[in-house]
């Protein structure tokens, strides 16, 4: 069980590596989607047995990170008509240097942290780290509004992480909740991007200085 | 207590009830019929504290990091809550006249969320048992206040006077911040507490000392003292009228509560009587001189508020140094006469801005030298502010002659003293109260004369018409209970006193024999008033049956009068402001007659608040010192996040390492 969650942690890491590499906006939602998928077996695997809680929530996260936030991205990508490159402040050799750099902090920073508890592979606190540091790293320098809508669900994913193995009471409660919060986002971000390219011919966040006062 | 907490309940439901109809008529019924049935429901229970002072407590149980909130009416939170849940239940009436000759042109739904909220905070400082919780209404209460201060968002004016408003009160917050959020701090403050018994602060600094300044100019910025409300005179005027007299009549008093409550829970030093004296009798003697120079109505009457800030604060220093000197009478005497001026002006000032609302309503100008002849007008709102004046000028038999009396009676006991501590102080709070009496007298004449009697001088005072029903009755209501709250001084100051027992042991047997001689003028007042009304009825019985013909006043056999030739408010106050030019910093400048047939004569003067340009020109230089830290605001959002996200994982590195 615990090879498995290592497993699922290390593809983590990779598919991070891979988020910060790219260039295609495509392949970034469906390395998230396979990010969300691989997360969903968190819930059966954390705790040894199964309950129908943890199978519930393993569906929920499965269909929405797997299905619905995808599907709705590639929707908004469609209806904005944007050129499908993430097109960054930072280059991707840069980025990618970012995240070596990145993963050794988390690293660091997990040999610190105390465990929440026995049975947690040692290589969960970094690695959920390391994914929310990414997600912070690409809502800074991606500039169009739909890298950072999938920047935001990695960051949450690395949330998502820590609390599926971590969290043994009130698991249920804190995940639904995170899991709402979330949908209500990518929503919110969707129809904003929509309205904002609508508006400006252009989802360029940056550009949006132009607003400031 | 349920009732308080169904006037809570029912300010926020009304708040959301506004917001939800789209026609403009339901919300404003809507809006103005919750707060209104609040302040009536929250009545109920100040009343009762009032009557029969009993310490109730209304705990809220909040989550964890906020700690238990705790709501609770004590005597000095019902004395300023039943005058304030009262002018705002009445303003909220009055709003719903005022505000219907917007339809079309504005939205009914915003200025009445905004108002409910403003009256639940209001409600709340006046009831917070938890400085967490006074911090929250006291911000509630702040941003309400400037949303309703900018409801004419499209005049520039307005803009900046909000603008100004917004950053003075909350300069003033940042304070109240330091006092609130300090280890130990409670509030209200805790009776008899000894000084530096529970707070612990810089060593070597005096605690109870450094309380007082902080709620001194936290309080004192939202009470309009000198240096402090620079923004009051400015954001008044500003609103509509009914929020105006809230601002004026109630908004004012949460500082003079604030800094009350302060003085009265520590042993107090002597310096914080005279600095207390020295800003209130500055305030007061600034805001009368700012009066005597103001065009505009509005802008005069918020000036005068400032004047009665000062006086209160007054009262107040001089209580406080009865308290500090052992003099006990001294004490409960200016505690008093704070309290009870407090009361009378809230009436009174709501009221005048009730009417002054009413002039816009009617006549659609706003400065006095355009305006005149309206008592023909509109009789109801020209009796009701003759009244109002009557009464702001602490003329017998109105509330303010008791108010202003008292003040004056403390100031006398601290000369009669046998010892020569209370002297200098009382007779610099005699010569204020004395020299602002006097030029009080003078504003409210000039601007009743120039407003109300006389010859219209433009058109829009000529087509003027009387304001609707709804906007009549709250001023007629008011102004009958003017004179009663005259002849129920001495009830006000057994109350005022009976108010202050717990933290002034003994102060209602000191003032027993005040209350007697207050009694008797009252008798003497009630007499009068008979009197009056009596006359009053015999000539109208006499004139029954009889042609009465009004005709033009006698024109001195001056074949071709016209308005012109009448004193203008200005015109009429130019000697005394001329006095007071360097306070105030108004020019003026004449072209005067010359040659035997004059063409142009002429007078024309300006205003510059002279506090307020000091304020904003030490503004522009921190501005100019400051420049490089605009570097930091860059308008694009992912250098925000970057921020947040780089001192996140900062504090958490910090903490592991």
């Amino acid at each position: 069980m615990l090879s498995l969650v290592e497993f699922i942690l290390v593809g983590l890491v990779l598919t991070n590596l891979v988020l910060l590499g790219t260039s295609r906006i495509g392949l970034c939602i469906r390395m998230v989607a396979f990010q969300g998928v691989g997360l969903a077996f968190l819930p059966l695997l954390g705790h040894g047995d199964l309950t129908w809680s943890s199978l519930a929530i393993s569906a929920a996260t499965a269909l929405l990170k797997g299905w619905a936030f995808p599907t709705l991205l590639f929707r908004s990508l469609e209806s904005a008509h944007v050129r499908a490159e993430v097109e960054p402040y930072v280059s991707y050799s840069g980025s990618l240097l970012f995240g070596v750099a990145a993963l050794a902090v988390s690293v660091w920073l997990g040999g610190r942290m105390p465990l929440p508890g026995p049975g947690v592979p040692q290589l969960l606190i970094p690695v959920a780290f390391f994914t929310i540091l990414v997600g912070l790293f690409g809502i800074v320098t991606r500039r169009k509004a739909v890298s950072q809508v999938v920047a935001y669900l990695v960051l949450e994913n690395g949330i998502f992480a820590f609390g599926a193995v971590a969290l043994r009471k009130a698991q249920l409660l804190v995940e639904m909740g995170i899991l709402l919060d979330v949908f209500v986002a990518v929503f919110v971000m969707g129809i904003a991007i929509f309205r904002i390219n609508r508006e400006f011919d252009h989802i360029d966040s940056g550009r949006l200085a132009s607003l400031k006062e | 207590m349920t009732l308080f907490a169904a006037c809570l309940l029912t300010f926020l439901l009304g708040a959301l009830a506004s917001l939800l109809p789209r026609s403009f008529r339901a919300a404003n019924a809507l809006g103005s019929g919750f707060a209104a049935l609040g302040c009536l429901l929250g009545l109920v229970p100040a009343v009762q504290a009032l009557a029969s002072p009993q310490d109730w407590e209304l705990i809220l149980y909040w989550p964890p990091p906020w700690g238990l909130g705790a709501l609770g009416l004590d005597g000095i939170s019902a004395l300023f809550l039943t005058p304030a849940l009262g002018l705002m239940g009445l303003g909220a009436v009055y709003g719903r006249g005022y505000l219907a000759n917007m339809e079309g042109r504005k939205r009914a739904g915003p200025p009445w969320f905004f108002y409910n909220i403003l009256a639940a905070s209001i409600t709340g400082v006046f009831s917070a048992r938890d400085p967490l919780l006074l911090l929250l209404f006291w911000e509630g209460m702040a941003l309400s206040s400037y949303f309703l201060v900018c409801m004419e968002d499209r005049d520039g004016s307005v803009r900046r006077a909000g603008r100004i408003y917004l950053v003075a009160s909350h300069l003033g917050a940042a304070f109240l911040l330091a006092l609130c959020l300090q280890p130990g701090a409670s509030w209200p403050p805790a009776y008899g507490l000894a000084p530096g018994a529970s707070v612990t602060m810089l060593p070597g600094a005096d605690p109870a000392g450094l309380i007082f300044l902080l709620a001194l100019v936290g309080f004192g910025s939202k009470a309009g003292l000198a240096p402090l409300g620079v923004w009051l005179p400015e954001a008044h005027p500003a609103a509509p009228s009914h929020v105006s007299a809230v601002l004026s009549g109630v908004m004012i008093k949460t500082g003079v509560y604030g800094i009350l409550r302060v003085l009265l829970a520590y042993q107090p030093e002597p310096w914080w009587g005279w600095t207390l004296i020295a800003m209130g009798g500055g305030t007061a003697v600034l805001g009368v001189a700012g009066a005597l120079s103001q065009a505009e109505i509005k802008r005069l009457l918020a000036w005068s508020s400032m004047e009665n800030a000062g006086l209160m604060l007054l009262g107040l220093g001089l209580g406080t140094l009865g308290r500090a000197h052992d003099a006990p009478l001294v004490a409960a005497l200016g505690f008093s006469a704070a309290l009870i001026h407090m009361v009378n002006h809230g009436v009174f000032k709501s009221l005048l801005f009730f009417c002054a609302g009413s002039v816009l309503h009617g006549a659609g100008e706003r400065r006095m030298d355009q305006l005149g002849g309206l008592l023909k007008r509109m009789p109801a709102t020209g009796t009701a502010f003759l009244v109002a004046s009557l009464g702001i000028c602490g003329l017998p038999p109105l509330g303010g002659f008791a108010s202003e009396l008292l003040l004056g009676l403390a100031a006398m006991k601290g000369l009669l003293l046998p010892t020569s501590s209370l002297d200098i102080p009382s007779l610099a709070a005699l010569a204020a109260l004395i020299l602002c009496a006097g030029i009080a007298a003078a504003v409210f004449v000039g601007a009743f004369g120039a407003v109300f009697l006389g010859e219209p001088r433009s058109q829009a005072a000529q087509n003027a018409h009387e304001a609707p029903a709804l906007m009549r009755w709250p001023m007629i209501f008011l102004a009958c209970l003017a004179p009663l709250m005259g002849l129920c001084a001495p009830l006000l100051l057994n109350t005022a006193l009976g108010v202050l027992e717990p933290a002034l042991p003994g102060a209602q047997a000191l003032g027993a024999p005040l209350v007697t001689g207050l009694t008797t003028a009252s008798l003497v007042f009630a007499l009068l008033l008979a009197l009056f009304g009596g006359l009053f009825l015999l000539r109208r019985t006499l004139l029954r049956g009889r042609d009465v013909r009004t005709g033009p006043t006698w024109d001195c056999g001056y074949i071709a009068p016209t308005a012109r030739i009448q004193y203008t408010y200005s015109s009429f106050a130019q000697p005394l402001s001329e006095m007071f030019r360097s306070l105030t910093g108004s020019t003026g400048s004449a072209t005067r007659p010359w040659r035997l047939f004059p063409v142009r004569v002429g007078y024309f003067a300006e205003t510059q608040d002279r506090v307020l340009t000091a304020f904003l020109a030490a503004f522009n230089f921190m501005d100019a010192r400051l420049e490089a830290l605009h570097r930091l605001q860059q308008g694009q959002v992912h250098v925000y996040v970057l921020y947040i996200a780089a001192t996140l994982v900062a504090l958490l590195a910090w903490g592991l390492w």
